[in-house]
């Protein structure tokens, strides 16, 4: 070990110049904050306009009456944005070394566990307004998914991945709430369809795509 | 420290803007720090330059995710520490894979010897002395799990579980800083 000291502390030198070398001025990343509000922003732009060019799905096809006279729709809309915004922010603080801390999780899971308990106590409730299910809502969510999935990918790409699985799990959570929020306000048979057929596939798809990326290509 | 941590902030923000010569300042700077860090935690003294390298590179490739209105020393500790816990999932594989493979030893294991090592890492504060004893006979000296048990005097099976808890929980003591 004795003799290997001066060759690694050459070794050293040589990677500090290397580094030093390739280093170009770099855009440090702006605040979690502004990330969250241009995530979010995004979405408001760019979902609508996917819809334009999707004629299936329309803007007058949104239940906003629902807002008035379902309580337990009410409060499913509520939690969705709120966890909608807690797993953003906590995915992308996940990519920021020195900022995260692992009792973060508990706001985001505290928000997806009153979701559940809400989409669960909705599915014993006879109090819920059945709309009909629009026939190609797999179809509609799918394309609805892409934009937030590329977004969500984009921004942690550009991160130093402290936890793979939490960021994994949190970018896919966000990525597929906004499309299953849209689907909520346009397609509803049961309180479960919406979390079932349109949650659970686009979350699949988003926590798996990078997951394989990451252990195959990597 | 608090003066340490004020120039190496400077130096970071200087090397975001492109500064090669800021840049290979903070890196020797840096490179000490690192040194300590990694040499508590990786059991080989062999792979100590490769872990110190990692976290190096990863340096590099993560100045962007440095906001200089934090403090640095965290930045750097996780990274350092994310890339110490790579290196202990990757070894810990590693040694699964070979475990049924014999081994060229060569150390002598004595009971001082084992004592000495077991004070120079604080990773292993976790754990109880009967698991210390079996990670530094394995992952120290070498030794293939037939013969630490042998030394041990307990079944191969029993050794095998108890490094795999001794792992979790050097994986769970890492991570708690972070």
């Amino acid at each position: 070990m004795i003799m290997n000291e001066p060759s690694n502390n050459e070794n050293m030198n040589d990677l500090i110049s290397q580094l030093a070398g390739d280093l170009k001025p770099v855009k440090k990343l702006p605040p979690v904050k502004w990330r969250v509000l241009w995530f979010g922003l995004s979405q408001i732009i760019l979902i609508p306009f996917l819809m334009k060019l999707y004629s299936a799905l329309q803007l007058s096809d949104f239940h906003w009456d629902s807002l008035q006279h379902d309580l337990f729709f009410i409060i499913q809309v509520i939690l969705m944005l709120t966890t909608l915004v807690t797993t953003i922010t906590v995915c992308l603080l996940s990519i920021l070394p020195g900022r995260y801390k692992e009792k973060y999780l508990w706001i985001p899971m505290t928000s997806v566990i009153l979701l559940m308990i809400s989409v669960a106590a909705n599915y014993f409730s006879t109090a819920q307004v059945h709309m009909e299910h629009r026939s190609l809502c797999m179809a509609e969510v799918s394309f609805l998914g892409l934009i937030p999935f590329f977004i969500m990918l984009k921004m942690t790409k550009k991160g130093f991945f402290i936890s793979e699985n939490t960021t994994l799990l949190l970018g896919a959570f966000a990525s597929a709430l906004f499309p299953t929020l849209i689907m909520h306000f346009t397609c509803s048979t049961h309180p479960t369809h919406v979390f079932v057929y349109h949650f659970i596939p686009l979350f699949l798809f988003a926590f798996l795509i990078p997951k394989i990326y990451l252990k195959f290509f990597h | 420290m608090k003066d340490n941590d004020e120039k190496l902030k400077e130096l970071m923000i200087r090397s975001q803007q492109g500064d090669q010569n800021s840049y290979r300042e903070f890196l020797a700077l840096i490179y000490p720090i690192i040194q300590s860090k990694v040499k508590r935690k990786v059991f080989c003294d062999n792979d100590v330059h490769d872990v110190i390298q990692e976290v190096m590179v990863s340096i590099h490739q993560s100045l962007a995710t440095y906001d200089s209105a934090y403090p640095i020393h965290p930045w750097l500790h996780t990274i350092c520490q994310r890339r110490v816990i790579d290196y202990i999932r990757k070894t810990s594989k590693f040694s699964e894979l070979h475990d049924g493979q014999e081994f060229d030893v060569t150390n002598h294991v004595g009971a001082a010897n084992i004592e000495s090592e077991v004070e120079k890492y604080e990773l292993l504060d976790p754990l109880n002395e009967e698991t210390k004893r079996a990670v530094i006979m394995t992952k120290v000296y070498g030794l293939s799990t037939a013969e630490a048990a042998t030394e041990l005097g307990i079944k191969e099976n029993a050794l095998r579980t108890r490094l795999s808890r001794a792992f979790k929980d050097i994986e769970k003591f890492l991570k708690k800083d972070i």
